[in-house]
């Protein structure tokens, strides 16, 4: 079962997955791209000897295509002492921000010529569609363009500091920081985190999701062509349980950045609260799309189509519960249904597939236990609810389509898979309270023609992010982030920037003398 | 309420500018004091019925969205710090008796409550190095009062050798000054905003007999400048410079420091604003200023002087000069001391002190100058918010004001409706005395300003426009006047339709009550039509499409864009304000102005 499902559910933390404690794959991989087995990424350090192995499947397909190092704390430890050293070198954080910039534009580079290469590996290992992946991918060398040039361009400030001092607020990186992430876009939000973190001058190790973590493997090795110095990038495989609790509870790491489910969250919380290290974690969410009467319903259909089943609902922005004002909620809901009901399963690396699998059986299991909850509370199911395999295998859910109203599981609970909770509402007052009612606060979308009552109801919406007339746009200039269950900091943008460095600020006298002869009882002295 | 929608951008903003607009129109038309006007073809015709509201949202945005209107902040009284008290040995200086009292005029001595009496003495003098003077060559000129014709006060007239002793105070005013805690320079200005809410009646007279502002809603314009001068208090603890590490072996730093002493010339339309908008970003960058007022409206700023005295500036700090631009304003545009010099008023003197500055000392220069702003009214708009606030506009002040929309652009479909509503609205505007308390449209600044303006008019009616409304110069009581002869400067509300793209009135800024309403069905057609002018100031859109109102907010040719609201919304204290084109260089209010007024350095210090 997913580590990350589990917790969501809240059942366990650092829970065990799925470990063979042999070495040797059970079945042969099916993909010839893929190599049989894939080993850590920390060059320069001494690689234990891990028998743990994990094995990675198709969710399309339910074949193994290859096997991975599960890192033991040993590893972690040599990992981050890796990053310890390369980072006390100052081969990467004291070097020429010159030099910074031309490493990550050239890293861009080489990730652009691999692109398609890059997008195939993501739908083989998480089961999304090809289409999606290609979409994804196209944008993501512009992260490291646009750290790299944050790089180069950041400054401090100098306050107005009272009387003859001169203060400069100055920065600096943070020393090696750790990063944990998923395995919904395995390689977008692990180059969200390494970039600006990178750019800044940290060392990283990243311990990129059980469930899919080939692409972030073969990152870091392009990386390395790419002259990011060995000790700067490191990669760390494994469950959250083991290799993630070994990495977090690390006392020399000076930072943690994950993406992942809230109990997750709060477990790295907690162990970055005993080192007293800050935290950036982008959490769980439960996305409403509110629609308002005056907007065309059928361009609100789309958005929220779109909004609910790209990655077969599997992203923290999911438009999971779209509240709908009862004055079109039938026009809507008849139009949504139906659009639902047309959209093609099938084969992720067929290009005309639209939805695809969910990422493992377990989370077949979930959507099926949400639809049946929603069912036995009173909801009417008006499409999907079943798994769908095709040709008898893969993870395929039905995009499922459930009136519910604001109290039910569905309404309230992260699903992570294509099972959508429709609310009709009879007051943008009460939509508003029905979107603001769920612990999470990520994101929001909201559709109206009018511009004043967008401005006034995102304002008022609990939520880091909110769309208006569109849905999970984003940019690396544009903070992106939660509040409440769904998280703390922010990815992305200047912020991003600065939360991988510390501010130091520096007060030089440069004519106060009196100020400092305080016991020679000169009462102009100055104290503060 | 209709609030703009930016109003939530903060409490200052939102209560000194937004609060103001919506009591000048709440204020500008009470029904008991409506007349007719001029109107010639539809003042008599009956209105069309109102539409039946066709918005399709059912539910009011009030209801959903609370927003808290802020408090208005206590003032703090302005306390003086104690490093103010290198300047002990200056002392508040009475006034001296031999001042120049001037008599009220006797056209307002009428026995009527509704007529703000005058205050018991107007200074006329120039004020240098913290004391009221004559000028140098001990030359005076009239004001007249353009309601009347009749004089008002003699005015001290500086010259090159009074603007050379400004200038030689502010120099020597400017290091103390320049050095005084953030927090003590602060201080100063809070006292002085609220000085200034303290003689909301004595400002609002001053300005009525020198250019003719009605009173009624005075006391807006004071709260504005109160309000910008106290931004600028705040400012002063925000405005940082910046380091850098990026170089190997050094420390970079920025600092961001003052030019010295600074010159501003401010214009007669909006007297107070304007001079708060120089002297708040001026003085809270540490500079020393010698500001000249307009010939035209020289009182209100010999009254801020008084103010600026009891608010306990050190002499020097602030001076304040009356004269006119070829005199007084060259020597300062050419002063080699002067080392920034701030200008509001036409496109024509901005360049001549463009030019000046470089001939002389390439003195730093900004520059606000002249619009011939837009609005375009869409189909889908609330007509009558369009036609009132689109009114408004150009009725406000007599239409002298630099972002008054003197274009308005009216889609085809409503243009009838729209047009019909605007002609009975602006010709309903109760024209008289502007002491009296009931005036909402006064007369034109002096016989200059309503010259040219009737030069425009026969020029509208000659290439092809067709008059609507209005059209003449008329007397105080509002009845068409006679021959040159006519006593004040008043011009009625005109309105033009159909207007050739082509014609004078639609290129050129009137600075009157006149204005071009012309239609167009095509949106790129008209964004076109909108920026086909070498001003760009202002540029309103009424619309209810959220991607048409964005389209042209990005799409306008102008440093202001109202968006379902039109000039004089729009203007907040924390918000950058001036011109694209030939409109000006540089910006006013927010801490961009605060930037303009301050010099940058670079230090590169290295390590070693």
């Amino acid at each position: 079962m997913s580590l990350l499902r589990q917790l969501i559910r809240g059942s366990t933390r650092w829970s065990s997955s799925r470990r063979l404690d042999i070495a040797i794959p059970a079945r042969r991989p099916f993909h010839s791209m893929f190599r049989p087995h894939y080993t850590n990424v920390f060059p320069g350090a001494e690689i234990g000897s891990s028998r743990q192995r994990i094995e990675i499947e198709n969710p399309a397909t339910e074949e193994i295509i290859c096997t991975v190092d599960a890192a033991s704390p040993a590893d972690v430890n040599a990992a981050v002492t890796a990053g310890m050293k390369a980072f006390q070198s100052g081969i990467w954080a004291n070097k020429d921000v010159n030099h910074r910039f031309d490493v990550l534009i050239k890293l861009a580079d080489m990730l652009k010529s691999r692109m398609s290469e890059f997008a195939k590996y993501e739908s083989l290992q998480t089961g999304r569609p090809i289409r999606e992946m290609n979409a994804q991918l196209a944008r993501l060398p512009e992260w490291l363009t646009y750290h790299a040039s944050l790089a180069r361009t950041h400054t401090g400030r100098i306050p107005p500091f009272k009387g003859k001092m001169l203060n400069t607020l100055t920065y600096s990186p943070l020393g090696v920081v750790a990063q944990i992430t998923p395995w919904n876009h395995p390689l977008l939000i692990a180059i969200k985190k390494i970039a600006p973190a990178l750019a800044a001058g940290n060392s990283v190790v990243v311990k990129p999701s059980e469930l899919a973590p080939v692409s972030v493997l073969l990152f870091a090795e392009m990386a390395l062509e790419a002259r990011i110095p060995e000790g700067v990038l490191n990669v760390v495989c494994g469950l959250g349980a083991e290799t993630g609790k070994a990495l977090c509870e690390d006392s020399r790491i000076a930072k943690i950045d994950l993406t992942g489910g809230t109990e997750t969250g709060r477990a790295v919380c907690a162990a970055a609260g005993k080192n007293l290290i800050p935290v950036t974690a982008e959490l769980g969410g439960k996305t409403p799309v509110l629609v308002f009467p005056d907007i065309e319903v059928e361009r609100a259909v789309k958005g929220a189509l779109f909004a609910s089943f790209i990655a077969a609902g599997q992203t923290c922005v999911t438009g999971s519960r779209i509240i709908i004002h009862e004055d079109i909620y039938d026009q809507f809901a008849a139009s949504f249904v139906a659009k639902a009901n047309a959209l093609r399963i099938g084969d992720p690396l067929d290009t005309k597939t639209q939805v695809s699998t969910v990422i493992n059986r377990a989370s077949i299991d979930r959507c099926q236990r949400f639809v049946d909850q929603a069912l036995s509370e009173g909801g009417k199911l008006l499409c999907g609810g079943s798994p769908a395999p095709v040709n008898g295998k893969g993870h395929f859910f039905q995009p499922t389509v459930i009136e519910v109203t604001p109290e039910m599981a569905l309404a309230n609970e992260e699903v992570f898979g294509p099972v959508i909770a429709l609310i009709r509402s009879p007051s943008p007052a009460h939509m508003l309270a029905t979107a603001n009612s769920t612990p999470f606060a990520l994101g929001a979308a909201l559709w109206t023609s009018s511009l004043s009552l967008a401005h006034s109801v995102s304002q008022q919406l609990d939520a880091g992010l909110v769309w208006v007339n569109t849905h999970h746009n984003n940019d690396p200039s544009s903070p992106w982030g939660g509040w409440k269950d769904s998280g703390m900091g922010k990815e992305n943008g200047v912020e991003a920037f600065e939360g991988y460095l510390k501010c130091k600020s520096t007060v030089v006298n440069w004519g106060e003398a009196g100020g400092v002869d305080w016991f020679e009882d000169n009462k102009g002295a100055r104290y503060g | 309420m209709a609030l703009p929608f930016d109003a939530s951008r903060g409490w200052v903003g939102w209560y000194a500018w937004a609060w103001y607009v919506d009591q000048l129109r709440l204020r500008a038309y009470p029904a008991s004091t409506r007349r007719i006007g001029l109107a010639r073809l539809h003042a008599s015709a009956a209105p069309p019925p109102l539409p039946a509201c066709t918005h399709p949202l059912r539910f009011s945005t009030s209801t959903l969205v609370a927003i808290d209107r802020p408090p208005r902040l206590p003032n703090t009284g302005g306390l003086i710090h104690p490093r103010l008290e290198q300047f002990s040995s200056y002392k508040l200086q009475a006034i001296s008796s031999n001042h120049q009292d001037s008599m009220p005029p006797s056209a307002d001595t009428s026995s009527a409550s509704n007529i703000l009496a005058a205050p018991k003495r107007i200074e006329t003098r120039l004020y240098i190095n913290g004391e009221f003077r004559d000028a140098v060559s001990g030359k005076t000129f009239t004001l007249v009062n353009p309601a009347t014709d009749e004089p008002v006060a003699q005015i001290a007239e500086a010259d090159k050798e009074d603007v050379d002793a400004a200038v030689d105070a502010a120099e020597a005013a400017y290091p103390a000054w320049r050095d005084m805690d953030g927090h003590a320079r602060a201080a100063c200005l809070r006292k002085l905003a609220a000085l200034i809410r303290e003689n909301v009646d004595a400002f609002a007279y001053l300005e009525a007999v020198s250019m003719g502002r009605p009173v009624y809603n005075y006391d807006n314009d004071c709260e504005f400048a109160a309000a910008s001068i106290e931004y600028m208090a705040g400012a002063i603890h925000h405005l940082h410079g910046e380091t850098s590490l990026q170089s190997d072996g050094y420390l970079n730093l920025t600092l961001r420091q003052p030019f010295g002493v600074c010159a501003a010339i401010i214009p007669w339309n909006v007297p107070m604003i304007m001079f708060a908008w120089k002297l708040g970003p001026c003085l809270a960058a540490g500079n020393t200023l010698v500001l000249k007022s307009s010939e035209k409206a020289p009182l209100t700023s010999i009254k801020m002087a008084e103010l600026i005295h009891q608010a306990g500036f050190p002499p020097g700090v602030i001076n304040i000069i009356g004269g006119f631009g070829p005199t007084a304003g060259a020597a300062m545009a050419k002063h080699m001391k002067v080392r920034k010099i701030a200008f509001t008023g036409s496109a024509r003197t901005g360049k001549l002190i463009q030019e000046m500055a470089s001939q002389s000392n390439l003195k730093n220069v900004t520059l606000e100058l002249g619009g011939k702003s837009p609005c375009v009214v869409f189909d889908d708009a609330d007509i009558d918010a369009a036609v009132a606030g689109s009114q408004f506009s150009i009725q406000w002040n007599s239409g002298q004001i630099c972002i008054a929309n003197s274009r308005i652009y009216v889609h085809e479909k409503i243009a009838e409706e729209f047009t019909q509503k605007f002609v009975k609205s602006f010709g309903s505007v109760k024209i008289g005395n502007p002491l009296d308390k009931d005036t909402r449209h006064g007369p034109q600044a002096d016989k200059l300003q309503l010259a040219n303006i009737k030069r425009f008019l026969e020029k509208g009616k000659a290439e092809g426009g067709e008059l609507l409304l209005g059209g003449a110069q008329v007397t105080m009581d509002g009845t068409e006047a006679s021959g040159d002869e006519a006593k004040g400067c008043f011009v009625h509300p005109t309105v033009f339709s159909n207007v050739p793209e082509s014609a004078t009135i639609v290129k050129e800024e009137i600075f009157g009550p006149v204005l071009a309403i012309n239609t167009f069905t095509s949106e790129d057609e008209v964004l076109a039509r909108c920026n086909d002018t070498e001003y760009g100031l202002y540029a309103a859109v009424y619309t209810k499409s959220l991607d048409r109102a964005i389209k042209f907010a990005k799409g306008m040719e102008a440093g202001t864009v109202g968006v379902n609201c039109t000039s004089p919304s729009g203007l907040f204290v924390d918000m950058p304000f001036g011109g694209f084109k030939q409109s000006g260089v540089g910006r006013e209010c927010g801490m961009d102005s605060l930037h303009h007024w301050s010099e940058v350095k670079t230090v590169a210090i290295k390590l070693s």
